[in-house]
């Protein structure tokens, strides 16, 4: 890759830096954070992006942080010291939150969607109702700074920290609301509190009982970067503390395993406490505990967990990939003939 | 003997090992500290190793260039329980000779071993080879290691098989830094179960190759804890392989999936790898990067989380209870409010404990409520819950309805509603991990709608008896459906009324039933058909599985006549016992008769015969009582019997049916051609081997059978082979099916019996395997199960000793001589003893005469027994003596019962050669009591053998097992060689057969045909009732015969050899 902009020199090289997952197309694979490119594109400078994008992808981002109003990253050019940046944007005013909560907790769909992993499309109305737009409009919403000396803004570091914020939102829509205000583990203690008060009918004042959220997650902006086991340890209630998600991944996989793979067997012997060796010396050559009758097994469809599974991201082929794979689900319950099958006529 | 070890090297594959009894059990004393590791003293070389066809077979496979563990044989470092300086046996290694305990600490040392080496391809290809039962030619025993890898192996079969497998990129590369595309076993709910449970099965000697110096935790005394990754690693590198094995036979081979894929990044190279046997790719290392990080996001949702969403049915509140039913015109109008509310409650579940939950009620109501430990204050419930259920709703949309509300306890649904959940939702949702609860009626088949097919013979009612009114499978008979909920048979009236209430779930009689509005018009078209179809075809409907939207499953199908009584499938019960014809000699118990009646039943159908009665029932005399009945010129019956059976048949047939003209075809100067031709013309049974009709088929297919009998029917249970074509192939007008194995059990076996008797009936193997075999031997469906009965139940006549109808009818004791065959070995070792030893005895006298003769007795029943008890060379024992033969058929048939036998011998050292070669046959732990073995370790065998689980077969010496012990955990008592005291036989067999036996016991007394010993046996049956003085005290009696008497005693008579 040759750079034309001479005086700019090639990028430092990053080790360890937040790298964009796709490699090629378009950046965002959810609706949401594809809304969110679009507002970025719609007023940035075609060069720009490109470059932007192949920084995001070229791990040039060193860290991100979302924090309510605005995003801090730090970007590696080509000087030595690395480059901030900054897009700010306005949070919600209290009232509106204090609506907007309201609304969420008197109905289970949005915090079901959201914990899942979705932001579903009806949230951005339901921010409308309350006259807060959800997703920036214009490029005056959005305050931008970088430290570089490009005049233009957004320079190809703020587009590069856009790209991955937009993929910070695919992995976790919350992080999308805490920009605006609110902090996952605050809305989602505060939406408890709402339930509850409704459940027991009484009008007292919520007051905070849940996970102190600062000691949850130290301070107001949460890292984005290298903090897998702490993101993973934060009480966030989605019942899979063992699972990190994609960001993270992408920033230490290179060597020691971040955590268990959700695919494989290890994961369901986690946490088994198995015998020592020298321990069972003396029954060394049998099973310490026989096995048990197998349980039956309901025979299930094998395309089921193709179905069960959301599109594949863009990066390794999106829903084709999906199509690809099903060709060889297919057959893996399909007993093929051994020969000798055919029954021979009766004499 | 050598008992094979399976060794698992964590990223290297599997290592096979074995142990071999004939090498030294000690290692040579060395002066100082023991080193690090030395030659393990008892350890098969290669050569051994490389000789075992199994093991080696694959072994190629292993050294496929392609992979980076290409080392094929090697040697394996292992660290061993080690006493006094040497490796401790195995529990399944049996040695010859008993060596002095081992003395000093328990502890593990290091040992070299040679072992086979297989890459992961290669051990899937293995262990799946080694399922099921032992091949009966295989000379070793499977440690139990090898056992659970086995184990493993099939359970990564069923995954692949099930889907439930994700491709991934393995954290492994290979050593030149490529990545490695895999597949990965997604375990959830019982599967998770089912992997914990073999992870605490593991035996620890599978991790016997993991080195202390590289334990994590530091620990210096032996191997490190490294069972559950190890585990993980075995099952995880079977599922890659398995999975690949089922799409390399799906002929996808490398590549298959990325054509036509994205052209960039790491995708299609991975993609590329995930098929063909090799799975190593090349891509740049950020790419796969990329890739892996995608994918998990991708697959982060499959496996769900270790608490789980729950979802409950629960029918609308009935009004039965208070109200008895109204109206029944019809006993059909339907009760309850048609409106009324279903209701799916959603809760919290611990994933692998279903009993651990709670209901989201009590989930909203307190927020740091605990489900199974695994929530609480720090990981709150609800947002579990929500999280689960927006998850749920993603498979299935239906319940974002409930979600409206701010703390959704339920989704509550109209008849349609819970009728999409109950055929759609559910299984989905269940599939995907998600708790799933549904009332109990569902899927019952009286909760459906079904059909039953009746079926009108041809011919006038009343005329379809005996053996004039053949049926056969061709015959065309009249059918016509009938249509039922449950018992209930609807009119087409009804059936149109009950699709007029438009929904599919309907209150009937208290009850649920489904009507599905496909499957009501379907059965309407039923109701509206008639016609013709053959016998076969109307056999042949109750097949199919009618499971599907628009299709009825089949309840029933009936007919008139003797076809009626057949699918009843009591002919055996409704039939007037038959009386065996004048020219049977013996007697029939009661059973005997019905099952006589039975075979000359199906005979007159035309159809085939699976006699499958319980060993000991006597098979043998009820097909010879049948044989006796066939009328004169009716034709030769071929019987088809393995080599140990033909003397057998000819000495019962002689016995039971003394006029039936037997020829026996076997041997090389068997009749020819023309010759052939004739001798078959003048005889009314022909006796033959499997390995000869094989080999003669196209001679034996030349001649117009009248009937077609294979005995031991096992040995065509592999329809492939050879065997088992040929005499498929044989032209019969009837065809029976003899055998003692539980047929029902191996539904592979049942189909190429099945195919036997009666061609086609059970359709393609292909789609049998599929119908059938699959979802009963995997899936445990007892649906399919019993349909699979009511389909091949008329066929097959099995009765249990266990039976009370067939008890009242046995004896408590049941005695039979076994008369075995001499192999031709045997027959020229024992006239070489005779023809020396009488030599010697008629220039002696005195007591120098009585030794020698009582040194001939021996020396005949050693020959009798095997000539390796004889030449005590250590020579190898299979294939080499009748009475083994014999008597691993008979074992076969116990172990298959699960039932225990007593095996009692006078010759400790053949006890010896029986343990080793038996345990070896069955792959299964043998005990051995001689008088050498302390009390101690006496009654420790005796205890364990009466235990459930203990081990089935029990190897005594007459004098030290003989009497004492209570052996009552077998039913089973071989005598294999005899003592000719009667008493003293009686007394052995009264180990079984005492207080606590709650079974019939057998009694088998084991002779050589021809010998001496069948001499001595008529001899003491002859004089048992008037002199049994004479007789009554051993053998010493036989040593006051006169030389000529004893040359008649000794010599071996025509016939000791089944030509």
């Amino acid at each position: 890759m040759t750079d034309r902009f001479a005086d700019y020199g090639r990028p430092r090289r990053v080790d360890g830096g937040l790298r964009a997952r796709s490699t090629r197309g378009a950046i965002g694979v959810s609706w949401w954070s594809q809304r969110f490119v679009e507002v970025l594109e719609s007023f940035a400078l075609g060069t720009r992006l490109t470059r932007g994008r192949s920084y995001a992808r070229a791990g040039q981002v060193v860290s991100l942080t979302v924090a309510p109003g605005q995003v801090t990253a730090v970007v590696q050019g080509s000087r030595p010291k690395p480059y901030q940046v900054r897009i700010a944007l306005p949070v919600f005013p209290a009232d509106t939150w204090t609506r907007i909560e309201a609304e969420l907790a008197g109905q289970a769909f949005f915090s079901a969607r959201l914990l899942a992993g979705d932001l579903p499309a009806e949230l951005e109305e339901l921010f409308a109702s309350v006259g807060a737009v959800l997703f920036p409009t214009g490029v005056d919403e959005l305050d931008q700074e970088c430290s570089c000396p490009d005049f233009a803004v957004p320079c190809k570091h703020l587009a590069a920290a856009f790209y991955l914020l937009a993929e910070v939102f695919d992995a976790d829509p919350f992080e999308l609301l805490h920009w605006r205000g609110r902090h996952r583990v605050d809305l989602l203690t505060r939406l408890r509190q709402l339930r509850a008060a409704a459940s027991t009918g009484t009008d007292r004042e919520a007051t905070p009982d849940g996970p102190d959220r600062a000691a949850a997650s130290g301070g107001s902006g949460r890292e984005v970067t290298t903090d897998g086991p702490d993101r993973a340890a934060a009480s966030d209630g989605s019942g899979r503390a063992a699972t990190s998600e994609g960001p993270e991944r992408a920033a230490t996989s290179d060597g020691a395993p971040v955590a268990v793979a959700a695919v494989g067997a290890y994961r369901a012997l986690a946490g088994q406490q198995s015998v020592s060796l020298s321990a069972t010396v003396d029954r060394f050559w049998v099973a310490p505990v026989p096995l048990p009758a197998r349980p039956t097994t309901l025979a299930t469809d094998p395309e089921l967990l193709l179905r069960q599974l959301g599109a594949p991201g863009a990066a390794i082929g999106g829903p084709g990939l999906v199509q690809r794979l099903r060709r060889a689900y297919q057959v893996l319950a399909d007993p093929v003939d051994e020969g000798s099958d055919q029954p021979s006529g009766r004499p | 003997m050598l008992v094979v070890h399976g060794v698992w090297l964590p990223g290297a594959g599997l290592a096979v090992w074995a142990e071999d009894s004939s090498l030294p059990a000690r290692a040579p004393r060395r002066p100082g500290r023991p080193p690090r590791d030395r030659p393990h003293p008892f350890a098969a070389d290669l050569p051994t190793l490389t000789d075992l066809p199994t093991l080696t077979d694959l072994v190629a496979h292993a050294t496929d260039d392609t992979t980076p563990q290409a080392d094929g044989p090697a040697t394996v470092l292992l660290h061993l329980p080690t006493r006094g300086g040497s490796p401790v046996d195995s529990p399944e290694l049996v040695r010859t000779a008993a060596e002095d305990p081992l003395r000093g600490r328990l502890g593990l040392a290091g040992w070299r071993v040679s072992a086979l080496r297989y890459d992961s391809t290669a051990a899937h290809l293995l262990l799946t080879a080694l399922d099921g039962p032992p091949d009966p030619d295989r000379l070793w025993v499977a440690g139990a290691g090898l056992r659970w890898l086995v184990e493993v192996a099939r359970f990564a079969g069923e995954l692949v098989d099930r889907g439930r497998v994700l491709p991934v990129v393995a954290q492994q590369l290979h050593p030149d830094d490529r990545p490695r595309a895999a597949w990965r076993p997604l375990l959830t709910g019982g599967d998770v179960a089912w992997v914990r449970a073999l992870a605490l099965a593991l035996p620890p000697a599978v991790c016997a190759a993991a080195d202390p110096r590289t334990d994590p935790s530091g620990s210096r005394t032996g191997p490190s804890d490294t069972g559950s990754a190890l585990v993980a690693d075995v099952l995880d590198e079977m599922t890659d392989a398995a999975t690949r094995a089922a799409l390399a036979r799906a002929e996808l081979g490398r590549g298959a999936l990325a054509r036509g894929g994205p052209r960039s990044g790491a995708a299609p190279a991975w993609l590329a790898a995930l098929t063909g046997p090799d799975p190593w790719f090349t891509a740049d290392r950020d790419a796969v990067d990329v890739l892996r990080t995608e994918l998990d996001a991708w697959q982060r949702d499959a496996a769900g989380g270790t608490v789980r969403a729950g979802f409950r049915l629960v029918e609308p509140a009935g009004e039965d209870e208070d109200h008895p039913e109204a109206d029944p015109g019809l006993g059909l109008e339907p009760v309850g409010d048609p409106a009324g509310v279903w209701r799916v409650e959603f809760g919290l579940q611990v994933a692998d404990r279903p009993d651990q939950h709670l209901t989201a009620a009590q989930i909203w109501q307190d927020h740091s409520a605990s489900v199974g430990g695994l929530t609480g204050p720090d990981h709150p419930p609800q947002e579990v819950l929500l999280a689960e259920l927006g998850r749920a709703s993603r498979l299935w949309p239906e319940l974002d309805v409930a979600l409206r509300t701010a703390a959704p306890q339920g989704l509550d649904l109209d008849a349609e509603g819970a009728y999409r959940f109950l055929r759609e939702g559910a299984p989905m949702l269940h599939s995907a991990g998600f708790g799933v609860l549904l009332p109990g009626w569902w899927r019952r088949p009286s909760a459906r709608l079904g059909a039953r097919l009746q079926a009108r013979s041809r011919t006038a009612p009343g005329t379809v008896t005996g053996a004039t009114g053949k049926v056969g499978m061709d015959a065309l008979v009249d059918y016509r459906w009938e249509v039922a909920l449950g018992e209930h048979p609807l009119t087409a009236d009804e059936l149109a009324a009950l699709a007029a209430l438009k929904t599919p779930l309907v209150r009937l009689r208290g009850t649920w039933v489904e009507l599905d509005p496909k499957r009501l018009a379907a059965g309407l078209r039923l109701l509206r058909s008639s016609g013709e179809l053959t016998v076969a075809d109307l056999l042949r409907v109750g097949l199919a599985d009618g499971n599907t939207a628009d299709t009825l499953p089949v309840l029933e199908i009936s007919a008139d006549g003797a076809l009626g009584d057949l699918l009843a499938g009591d002919a055996e019960r409704r039939l007037t016992p038959l009386d065996p014809p004048p020219t049977f000699t013996g007697t029939l118990r009661p059973y005997q008769r019905r099952g006589l009646a039975w075979l000359a039943f199906l005979q007159s159908l035309g159809l085939g015969a699976i006699l499958a009665d319980d060993m000991g029932l006597g098979k043998t005399v009820q097909l010879l009582a049948f044989l006796a009945g066939d009328p004169p010129q009716t034709g030769p019956t071929l019987l088809v019997c393995p080599m140990s059976l033909v003397g057998n048949w000819q000495r019962e047939a002689a016995k039971f049916t003394p006029k039936l003209r037997v020829h026996v075809h076997h041997g090389a100067d068997r009749a020819r051609g023309a010759a052939f031709a004739e001798t078959v013309h003048d005889a009314d049974l022909v006796l033959t081997t499997y390995s000869v009709a094989a080999r003669d088929a196209f001679e034996l297919a030349g001649i117009d059978w009248h009937r077609v009998v294979v005995d031991e029917a096992q040995a065509i249970k592999n329809a492939a082979t050879r065997q088992a074509e040929a005499v498929r192939a044989l032209p019969a007008r009837h065809r029976v099916a003899v055998t003692g194995t539980p047929v029902e059990n191996r539904l592979a076996d049942l189909w190429s019996i099945m195919q036997f008797a009666n061609p086609g009936l059970l359709g393609a193997a292909s789609s049998f395997r599929q119908s059938y075999a699959v979802p009963i031997e995997r899936h445990g469906d007892t649906r399919t199960a019993a349909r699979l009965r009511r389909i091949t139940g008329p066929f097959v006549l099995r009765r249990l000793k266990t039976d009370s109808s067939i008890i009242t009818d046995l004896p408590e004791k049941l005695e039979m001589e076994v008369v075995c065959n001499l192999t031709a070995e045997q027959a020229a070792l024992y006239r070489v003893v005779v023809d020396e030893m009488l030599a010697r005895i008629e220039s002696s006298e005195g007591m120098e005469r009585r030794g020698l003769v009582l040194a001939t007795m021996t020396r005949l029943k050693q020959v009798c027994n095997h000539p390796a008890h004889l030449l005590r060379d250590g020579s190898p024992l299979p294939g080499r003596s009748g009475k083994l033969a014999r008597l691993e058929e008979i074992l076969d048939e116990v172990l298959a019962a699960g039932e225990k036998a007593l095996l009692f011998t006078q010759y400790a050292e053949f006890g010896q050669m029986l343990r080793a070669h038996l345990s070896a046959r069955f792959g299964r732990e043998v005990l051995l009591l001689h008088g050498g073995v302390g009390k101690a370790d006496r009654d420790t065998m005796v205890t364990r053998f009466q235990s459930a689980d203990g081990p089935p077969l029990f190897v005594l010496s007459l004098k030290a097992g003989g009497t004492g012990l209570t052996l009552t955990a077998a039913n089973h008592v071989v005598h294999v060689d005899r003592w000719w005291n009667p008493a003293v036989e009686d007394q052995a067999t009264d180990r079984a057969f005492r207080i606590g036996q709650r079974r019939r016991v057998q009694v088998r007394k084991f002779v050589c045909a021809g010998t001496m010993e069948e001499k001595v046996a008529a001899m003491i049956a002859d004089k048992r009732a008037l002199a049994a003085q004479v007789v009554g005290d051993g053998e010493q009696w036989v040593t006051e015969l006169s030389t000529d008497r004893l040359r008649e005693l000794f010599a071996l008579e025509a016939g000791a050899v089944a030509r």
